[in-house]
């Protein structure tokens, strides 16, 4: 591996990858069920973005740091109580900090917990790799799945308020404009249509991905 | 590490870990409860001042502002829905008493009677929220919850002064269908109540979201434009909102707001009180004055009228309010 | 008509086989061609089925016994538009249609089957033509880049769609709901066969979410500006009339007719208000073996058992639940869903038992949806898409005894 340099191949894979070529939700179709959940506003997105990407990037950290003296019997276990502790620092401080939104996002937040992105990368990356990469890994895969997110839910704010981070792009009918907003986007299943068109777009743009029969 | 799978060895690691994840959680509790706290207070209060109408959706309301207001020109006081009279000041503090968790404490609440609006238990105390005009009360902001048609709605309205006008409506939570429902939460939406009566002429709590469109408030006073496909919201936030303006809810209080106005005009020369016309021209006490007769006076008649002369005396709230002397 | 055969081989040997400029469109000649002529394909190899009946006659007979139901609509559409129009508004019509109607001389006289049909059609036709054209391109273009052939099957929906929205729905709503219905109802799933879901419900249903305070209430179902209409005029449905009714309810229902809401003289999506065209096109679909008589069957008794397990519980509070049988089965979307909808063959159940338990769900849930949620008075569509997604899960474990059952029959000789 990269002894010698800082920054090598390895880590920037770890980094980088996530992002397209092995994009969690798109790629390997993990965490679906939040990102249904949170994507009906850009803000929104934004912060569950930044609560899975610091939770993976320290709960890969804080395996990877003690992944020398764990027990195998128990790994999940101590897997699960970082992550867990994390998820609840996280949900604490957005109280602490950003309260009108947490009063929407705590549930989601509470269930980053069983996010298979963050699990999946503890046990399958940092319980292999040194901190630096795996806190690489961490970030790559939190802005894999963010990017996804972030794109719905731009997306969904668009069509269905006509908005985006609050900010009007499409004048609505009701305030004098000419859109009719598409109240479909603001309920959960458009966040599926949405996210099963972005993996049907990547399948289609890199074949590859794609299983034969 | 031949050992890293021995009995002791897990056991001795499993609560290591167990401690040092804790220990990183209750610092984080601790040190953030205060902080969420002002917040979760912050909010409510904020929309208080929504309701009021005194700061408008658009505007950033910080802690900054909304200690300005309530140093100032709001002041929140619990009220005894069973009577409608005030608790006094002193025995409890009103901006930190929460509603919801009094409702679920079976020593602060009693089994609410018979409703449609989907209220099981009932507070003992409500809170109401004066809010100011150059020192005499300008409305009152109470609090109102029920059943929407997928969950809990709660809000805060607006009265006048004379008991009876709305000035303004707040949901801060509720969960129904967005862009129907939901609707309930639009500013623009909220604003179709204002100027309507909470009460017909026979002091029956009347008003009605009703279907379609409701006159301007000067000619339909009891109706309010139904918000279009969410029939069953609005029903419920027709029934939810009579609910609290009955006497089960802040009825009784409302009514001494109004009795209080009453007096002014209906009996002007009672004794050697001072009495405010509700125009506020014959502003005979200084502002803070009156403002700190909230603090003293356990009727409303007494601060209602501009009177000064009467502190609190526990025992004193049962009394008639005209003139609030027997 | 030989020639016309010869032109037809002509054209496609110069322009549309394969190396030819034209060959990527291959598909839409094609489609033109077999819907002409017998399709040239024979099967190869061993085993095959004759049948004299192929995809494109069967959507044919699909079709004709649509017929009843779109005259309804169309006369209906009009029918309804014109008894809300106040005559002495009729100066301030706009719009092309109510240009094309004074130019037509025709008139808006509620009493006229011509005045009303003519009327309708021009609320049908556009429709229609907007959602053949939007989803027809849909379907050539999936048939272009995937190389197969242009499928029949969308003129069942294309047909049905219009039937099933109502009279006031903007083209432009249209246009987006067909698009989705055929891309994601249909097309990402492979395409006709493939879907698991009723294209054309799945297009009702996203204009149900996507425009939720255009596509209910009472102001879409007749094609009639409220501001013209005549004094203490409604457009509400009979469903929708009922749940708005509350404590009213008794008197709501002396109000409605049921003879009025067999034939279909009331408001609703154009093509459901009539069960007798329904029915007539029930019996042209069963006596043809095009439409599943099981499943129809087991629509009722489902319905039938709800209705009468609701009326003997009874309640106090909601009077909905003493609503008999025959009112649900003249009520809202009921009918054609029944008939044109559940009876879909790709996505219900393929097999006897499975369309009996099919059927029997759809029947029971849609008088459970109707009598105990309030927000769905017209909810047969949802509670199609529902069991359609059910299909699957009925077929799967019967599909399973019989091979279980065939197996034990064969015993030890190994039964093949």
């Amino acid at each position: 591996m990269s002894a010698t340099t800082f920054f090598g191949k390895s880590e920037r894979k770890a980094l980088i990858g996530p992002i397209l070529t092995n994009n969690p939700i798109g790629v390997q179709v993990l965490g679906i069920c939040s990102a249904l959940a949170v994507t009906t506003r850009v803000d929104k997105a934004l912060v569950m973005t930044a609560g899975v990407l610091l939770v993976t990037m320290l709960a890969n950290v804080a395996v990877s740091l003690v992944r020398n003296h764990t027990p195998g019997s128990i790994r999940i276990i101590v897997q699960l109580a970082i992550i867990a502790s994390l998820v609840i620092v996280f949900d604490q401080v957005l109280k602490a900090t950003l309260y009108e939104l947490s009063l929407e996002l705590s549930v989601f937040v509470g269930l980053i917990i069983t996010n298979c992105i963050v699990m999946g990368r503890a046990e399958g990356y940092a319980m292999q790799n040194p901190p630096l990469a795996s806190a690489l890994d961490g970030i790559g895969n939190g802005l894999g799945y963010g990017i996804v997110l972030i794109a719905t839910a731009f997306l969904r704010e668009l069509l269905g308020a006509g908005k985006v981070l609050g900010f009007t792009i499409l004048p609505l009918v009701k305030d004098g404009g000419w859109y009719v907003p598409n109240g479909l986007m603001l309920l959960a299943p458009s966040g599926l249509f949405i996210i099963a068109g972005l993996i049907w777009l990547l399948r289609t743009l890199k074949p590859e991905l794609q299983e034969k029969d | 590490m031949a050992d890293r799978e021995s009995p002791r060895y897990v056991i001795l690691f499993a609560t290591a870990v167990c401690v040092a994840c804790a220990f990183v959680v209750s610092v984080a509790a601790v040190l953030l409860q205060p902080a969420q706290k002002a917040n979760a207070r912050l909010y409510m209060e904020k929309n208080v001042l929504l309701a009021a109408a005194l700061v408008k959706p658009s505007d950033k309301v910080g802690a900054k502002e909304v200690e300005a207001f309530f140093a100032k020109d709001v002041k929140a006081r619990l009220v005894d829905l069973s009577t409608g009279e005030l608790v006094p000041e002193d025995k409890r503090d009103a901006r930190a008493y929460d509603q919801r968790a009094a409702r679920a404490d079976p020593a602060a609440s009693r089994a609410a009677p018979a409703n449609n609006a989907g209220i099981g238990r009932l507070p003992n105390l409500g809170i109401a929220y004066f809010v100011m005009k150059d020192g005499a009360v300008d409305q009152v902001v109470i609090a109102i919850e029920g059943l929407g048609m997928w969950g809990t709605v709660y809000g805060f309205m607006a009265i006048d002064k004379d008991g009876k006008t709305i000035r303004g409506l707040t949901y801060y939570d509720q969960k129904e269908t967005p862009g129907l429902g939901g609707e309930i939460a639009n500013p623009q939406w909220q604003a179709l109540w204002i100027g309507r009566h909470a009460y017909d002429g026979e002091g029956l709590p009347r008003i009605a979201v009703i279907k379609g469109q409701a006159g301007p408030p000067d000619k339909d006073p009891l109706r309010v434009d139904g918000m279009s496909g969410a029939t069953i919201t609005s029903n419920a936030i027709t029934r939810l909102t009579q609910f609290w303006l009955s006497d089960a809810g802040y009825g009784r209080f409302l009514k001494r707001l109004k009795g209080a106005d009453a007096v002014k005009s209906a009996d002007p020369l009672k004794g050697t009180h001072t009495f405010k016309s509700p125009e506020g021209d014959g502003h005979s006490s200084p502002a803070n004055q009156v403002a700190e007769n909230i603090h003293e006076s356990g009727t409303l008649a007494g601060h209602w009228s501009g009177k000064v002369s009467v502190p609190f005396t526990p025992g004193e709230g049962a009394r008639p309010l005209q003139g609030g002397v027997a | 008509m030989a020639k016309l055969q010869d032109i037809l081989a002509r054209i496609e040997h110069a322009y549309f086989s394969p190396g030819k400029p034209l060959a990527k469109f291959h598909p839409l000649f094609e489609a033109t061609d077999t819907f002409l002529y017998t399709p040239p394909s024979v099967t190869k190899g061993t085993t095959h089925v004759r049948d004299a009946l192929d995809l494109k006659r069967m959507m044919m007979i699909v079709v004709i016994a649509l017929m009843p139901c779109i005259l309804m609509a169309m006369y209906n559409t009009g029918l309804q538009a014109n008894l809300a129009l106040d005559p002495a508004k009729i100066a301030k019509l706009e719009g092309w249609r109510h240009a094309i109607m004074g130019a037509a001389g025709i008139g808006y006289d509620p009493r006229s089957v011509l005045a009303c049909l003519f009327h309708g059609a021009l609320y049908f036709l556009p429709m229609y033509v907007v959602t053949m054209a939007v989803g027809g391109s849909w379907e050539v273009l999936f048939a272009i880049v995937r190389k197969h052939e242009v499928n029949e099957g969308f003129f069942v929906t294309g047909m049905l769609f219009p039937l099933i929205l109502p009279a006031a729905t903007p083209l432009w709503q249209v246009a987006l709901a067909i698009s989705f219905g055929v891309v994601v109802g249909k097309e990402v799933f492979g395409g006709t066969g493939m879907n698991f879901l009723n294209p054309a419900l799945v297009a009702r249903a996203f204009l149900f979410f996507a425009y939720p305070a255009e596509m209910s209430g009472d102001k879409v179902w007749v094609a009639m500006d409220g501001a013209l209409a005549v004094d203490g005029w409604s457009g509400a449905t009979a469903l929708g009339t009922l749940r708005a009714a509350g404590e009213n309810f008794p008197q709501a229902m002396q109000g409605l007719s049921w003879k009025n809401a067999f034939l279909g003289f009331e408001p609703g999506s154009m093509g459901e208000t009539s069960a007798l065209a329904c029915l007539i096109g029930a019996v042209i679909l069963i006596v043809t073996r095009i439409g599943s008589w099981r499943t129809m069957a087991a629509v009722c008794i489902g319905t039938i058992a709800m209705s009468l397990l609701l009326n003997a519980i009874g309640s106090k509070t909601n009077p909905w639940f003493a609503i008999p049988f025959w009112w649900h089965m003249v009520l809202g979307g009921w009918a054609l869903g029944t008939v044109f909808m559940a009876t879909d063959p790709v996505t219900s159940p393929f097999t006897d038992r499975g369309k009996w338990i099919y059927g029997f769900g759809i029947g029971a849930l849609v008088v459970l949806v109707r009598v105990v949620n309030p927000a769905y008075p017209e909810c047969m569509m949802l509670v199609i898409l529902f069991m359609n997604v059910m299909a699957p899960l009925i077929d799967f474990p019967i599909v399973k005894a019989n091979i279980k059952r065939r197996a034990a029959r064969g015993g030890s000789h190994g039964g093949s």
